[in-house]
Formats: structure tokens, sequence, C-alpha cells
């Protein structure tokens, strides 16, 4: 899962990329609303946190301006203000929940799996794909009703495709999902996690399409 | 104060009552005097009636003895009588007369008479000389007139007074009345509800004090409001320090990788750091109180604070590899009307945003000299500037252009301008040398 961070100050913004990197989040911080309209343009992201007293153009300015742009995945507001009205002029802006600092990590990433979820058409947790069953909010994968071990990355990898079942994933997108900028990329890493997730949920159940990505079948082809 | 339903009674009723009291004297003397001039007429008309009746020779008989006629019918009839004398000889008396003459000559004259005082007319018949006749009216009789009279008009007023005094009384009430609607108005407002107060229901003559009271409220109201809106604003300041505080405390916590987790308690020392910093510029400029400005006579060296205020700064300045050079008279010590400590702060917070916002290897220049009859201190560094659009806004408090560029509480320049409201000085912001970085310049009143 890929998200944007919208955040002018420093070292809030290097605190909320490592605490969603813990999560296995690829997240990328930018710091103003210019910057982050033009990653928006550039690339996928599955979610926005979003800081709304931004220098310059403000964060209810810049959200109103991407949901007019046809921007629909879902915006979590994280503020100082803290007022019923402030809430509901975030909301009324296109904005999917609202998280008043100081904030509490994992309440913020339980959010996060929340929204992602909803904008993925999935109001339960549960992800059921014949005898495999991932819970997104547990992060846990179950195969053949046994628990299956999974680093953050291959976890991410695997929600990705799963969200996206019977449908071809570009590689380049499940990339984003796992790595934020910066990141050290080696150029078959996806392939190293694609090769562990086939291993430990069986060789058949991740389809390698030539050229474009892989697909995860909900039902095994014979 | 007296009350003023009493000053009102007592001014009315004192003021109707010696109206009243004066007309009434009037009234009495020119009826007395009217009273007398009738009565007057009375006695000089009856003398002559007389007169021409001794003349018929009907009566008395001026030939007999003297005699003396007493028909008491009437009381006041002994207070009205006649004599006729022929030189010295009584021929006739009439009336409550006394033995002797009732007077010595012709015409009108007061006599007193053993216990008696007279009004006397006397008429000396021209046919028949040597006779004189005297009429006579005692005194008692106008008194009692006047003083009937007297009696006559005082007592419907007398009777009316407690009448008068009761409807000055409501009247007063009733004007006063206002003045209470008033106090239940003003009663009901509060520091939270300070709506002015409805002229419509007060008389024009207390409209001066609602209008003031009025503005009052609405100065209180700004300033209330102002104070609560800096409350929230630095609550909502100090939320950003705490989040990032609380982030990376979460951070450590679940980290298993010792990079990561020393970069994150470091986060977490400079969120502390800047919360501090923040509630200690708070209580700063919460301190720098008009009253205690006031009270007493300041003055503060400013080159030694410049010179002290560079030293201080040198080693953050050096970090950033930054020249710091100062230009200030060698022999004028420049006193100006500042508190030392509060001159101190200024000069520290101009010189720490200097610092702060100058890229590396830039440089930051100190002026003290004298302007007129003013000192000026001019601070110039060669960092980013402040467009002139922005610079009334760089003085809000909370207000920061950029927090990313520089971590800060948005309250420095909001303390300097605040020790510049308080100790009369000018504050200014212009561009830097060559149209490039910020100049803050500071006009301070030169102390005597």
């Amino acid at each position: 899962m890929r998200i944007l961070i919208v955040e002018d100050d420093q070292e809030l913004g290097k605190g909320l990329r490592a605490g969603l990197g813990q999560d296995g989040y690829a997240a990328d911080w930018v710091l103003d609303a210019a910057s982050a309209e033009h990653a928006i343009r550039l690339e996928h992201f599955d979610l926005v946190v979003l800081d709304l007293g931004l220098p310059g153009r403000d964060g209810l300015t810049l959200l109103k301006n991407l949901r007019q742009e046809g921007f629909c995945r879902p915006v979590l507001i994280l503020t100082a203000r803290d007022s019923v009205a402030d809430r509901v002029a975030g909301l009324d802006a296109g904005g999917d929940d609202y998280l008043v600092k100081p904030f509490d990590l994992d309440e913020l990433n339980a959010r996060i799996r929340a929204l992602i979820r909803r904008g993925n058409g999935q109001a339960a947790p549960l992800l059921r794909l014949g005898d495999l069953v991932i819970d997104l909010g547990a992060r846990q994968v179950m195969l053949k009703e046994r628990p299956v071990c999974m680093s953050p990355k291959e976890f991410a990898v695997l929600e990705t495709l799963a969200i996206n079942a019977d449908q071809v994933v570009p590689r380049a997108r499940l990339q984003e999902t796992v790595y934020a900028w910066g990141d050290e990329v080696a150029s078959n890493t996806l392939e190293v996690h694609v090769h562990n997730l086939r291993r430990k949920l069986g060789k058949d159940r991740i389809a390698t399409v030539r050229g474009i990505g892989y697909r995860l079948d909900s039902e095994i082809r014979q | 104060m007296r009350s003023i339903r009493g000053r009102l009674l007592t001014i009315l009723l004192g003021s109707w009552t010696t109206v009243w009291l004066a007309v009434a004297a009037i009234t009495l003397d020119r009826a007395g005097h009217e009273v007398e001039e009738l009565l007057d007429a009375q006695l000089a008309q009856t003398a002559r009636v007389l007169c021409s009746i001794i003349g018929a020779g009907n009566l008395p008989n001026l030939e007999s003895l003297p005699q003396t006629l007493s028909p008491f019918d009437h009381p006041y009839e002994s207070k009205i009588s006649f004599q006729l004398w022929r030189d010295t000889e009584l021929i006739s008396a009439f009336g409550g007369a006394p033995e002797g003459p009732l007077g010595d000559a012709p015409g009108f004259s007061d006599q007193q008479i053993g216990e008696t005082r007279w009004r006397v007319y006397g008429l000396s018949p021209s046919d028949r000389p040597g006779q004189i006749l005297y009429v006579a009216q005692s005194y008692e009789i106008r008194q009692e007139l006047i003083h009937f009279l007297t009696i006559q008009s005082l007592q419907p007023v007398l009777w009316s007074l407690p009448l008068i005094i009761l409807l000055i009384w409501f009247g007063v009430s009733d004007g006063l009345r206002s003045l209470s609607i008033l106090a239940h108005q003003i009663g009901r407002r509060s520091a939270e509800r300070l709506v002015p107060v409805d002229e419509s229901v007060v008389p024009v003559e207390v409209r001066p004090l609602t209008n003031a009271l009025n503005e009052l409220m609405e100065e209180l109201k700004q300033a209330l409001s102002l104070e609560r809106r800096f409350t929230s604003d630095a609550s909502h300041e100090l939320r950003t320090p705490l989040a990032v505080i609380r982030t990376n405390a979460q951070i450590a916590y679940r980290s298993t990788d010792a990079a990561e987790r020393s970069e994150a308690l470091q986060g977490l020392i400079s969120g502390v750091d800047r919360a501090s910093h923040l509630c200690s510029q708070l209580l700063m400029l919460a301190r720098l109180d008009p009253d205690s400005v006031e009270s007493i006579h300041h003055a503060a060296p400013l080159t030694e604070a410049v010179t002290q205020a560079v030293t201080d700064k040198r080693a953050a300045a050096s970090l950033k590899s930054l020249t710091v050079s100062m230009n200030v008279p060698e022999e004028d010590p420049c006193v100006v009307t500042v508190d030392p400590s509060a001159l101190s702060l200024l000069i520290g917070n101009l010189l720490e945003n200097a610092i702060k916002y100058t890229p590396e290897g830039g440089a930051v220049r100190l002026l003290v000299a004298p302007r007129g009859d003013r000192t000026l201190l001019q601070v110039t560094d060669t960092g980013p500037g402040v467009p002139s659009l922005d610079r009334s806004r760089v003085l809000e408090r909370f207000y920061r252009r950029s927090r990313a560029s520089a971590p800060g509480s948005g309250l420095g320049l909001s303390i300097v301008q605040r020790i510049c409201e308080l100790y009369g000085a000018k504050l200014e912001l212009l561009d830097g040398d060559d149209g490039k970085g910020l100049c803050v310049e500071v006009t301070f009143a030169s102390a005597a």
C-alpha cells in the first residue's frame, strides 16, 4: 500500500513516514500542496494523509482541488484544529476521516486500514479467496485454516494482489506499494517477494503475465 | 453620593415652598395695603357723613353736656369710635372712645392710647371754627382682617402639601425607573454575553452613560476574543510538538532496529525541546504586562545589550558558518527607555531569527546609531527576506511563513512587537542590502 503524507512539519513528517513504514506501508512525504498535487498526478497512491495547516495553499483548498480533479482515493485529515466546525469543513471538503494531533500511531494505522478497505469496497476486514483468507486488520494470512508467516513487504504485495484479485496488477504498481521514494530497490526485489509468496501459498496462486505484471487467482485454475 | 430620589425631592419641595412663600408674602403685602386704603377711605367718609349730620343739628346736641353713646350691639363696635371736640371740651363721643382726645390734628394719624392702637382721621368743619371731629378705628380690626385673609389663602396650599409631596415622589420614582431597567439590563450581561444595552429603553439623559457602557463592552469583547483566540492558537501550536513526541515515542517503542530507534529518540527529544521553547515564549509574552511597565522608569544601555546578545549567539552562528558583525558607537552607551531584560529578549529574538533564516555562509549585521533624539537598532541578514505583502502577517502570533524551512514557535517577532508597543519603540521590517534579505529596524526613545 502506498501512502502520501502531506505535512509541513519536518519532524512530524519524518516520524509519520517512519511510523507508517514500520507497518509495512510505502509512505512518501511532501511538504506543501503544490508538491502533493504533483506527486498525485505522477504516481499512484492508495491513501493520502493530509495536514490542514500548510504554508501557501492550505490543506482544505488542496483537498477540494484534488476532489475536483477527480482524485477518488481516501484522504485522512491529520490536524491540530479540533473544533466541530473544522471537522465538518474537513469532511465536507472531501476528507474521509479526521484525526486530531497528537494521535496514536496504532489508531492512525487502523483508520488507514479501514479507509483502504472501504475504498476497495470491502467492509469486512477479511478477504476470502477460496481457501486463502487474508485478515487486513490483523495483517494475518490463513491458508487452509493454517496461519502463514509473512514479512510486512510480502504482506503488502499480497494485499494489493488480493484486493485486485483475478486482475492483472502491473509490476510498477506493485513496486510502488512496497517502496517509497528513496528506498533502495534492487531490480529483482519484487520477484523475490513474489517468489516467497508462491513458496508460502503454492506456486499456482500467483500467475505471471509476461511483460505486464502479476495476477492473484481467487480459485486455483486447473 | 446621596440618593438621587432624596436630592430631587428636597430640591423640588424646597423650590416649590420658596416660590410659594414668596408669592404668598407679596400677595399678603398687597392685600394688607389695599385693606388699609379701603378702611382709611371708609374712616374719612364716615367723618364727613358725621360732620354733615352735626351740621344739620340733629345729633348730637352740640349745646348739651358732653354725652356718650355706647350701644354695644356688635363686639367690633368697641373698636370703632368717634369724638367731637370744641376747643378742649369733649362734646360728644361714641363707641369705645378713650377719655382723652383721639388725635391732635386734622387728617390721618396713628395714635397709641392706653393699650389700643388707633387709626384716626380728624376733620375740622369749616363753618364751625374750634370744633374738631375724630373718627377712629382700632388697628385690631385691620390686623384681624389681614390675619383672616392670610389664613384663608394659606389653608388650601397647606392642605395640598401632602398631595404635592406624593405627586413629586411618584414623578421622581417614575423618572428613576428607567435607571433600574438599565441596571437590570446590565445585570444580565456577563463576560460570555457582552451584547450592547438596548438604547431605546433608556431616556435621553442616560444615553451618554449607555453609550460609554456599550463602547466599553465592545472593547472588552474584542479583548476577550483576542485572548481566547490566543489561548486556542497556543494550544493548537502545542499539538504539533506533542504529536512529534508521541509519534517518535511509539516508533521507538515498536522498533527493533537500533538505528531507527535512536533516530526516533532524537526526534522525541527535539519534540520536547520545541514544546518547552514554545512554553517559555508563551510565558515571556504573558509576562510582558503593561502594568509592570508603567510603574517604573526604565533605562538600559543598548550598546552593551547588543554586545552581550552577539556573544551569546556566536556559537549558533558559527554552526552555520555565518559572519556576525556589529557596528556600535564606541563612547556612547546609547541608553534607551526599555526594561533591561525586555531589551535583551528583543535583541535575542531578532538575532535568533536572523541566524535561523540566513542560509549557511551568510552574514548578519547589527547596527546601533543615534537617529535624531532617538536611538536606532538595525539587524540585517542575507536570508530569504519577507515580501512586503507578508510583513504585517509575520508579526502575528504563531504565523510562520514556512514551517519547513526552520522550526520555531512563531512567537519571536510577536514578542519583539509587544516589547516595542509597551516601551514606545517603533518596529519596521525593510529590505536588506541590495533588496535581498531582511532588515529589522527598531527605533527606541533615548533615555534623558
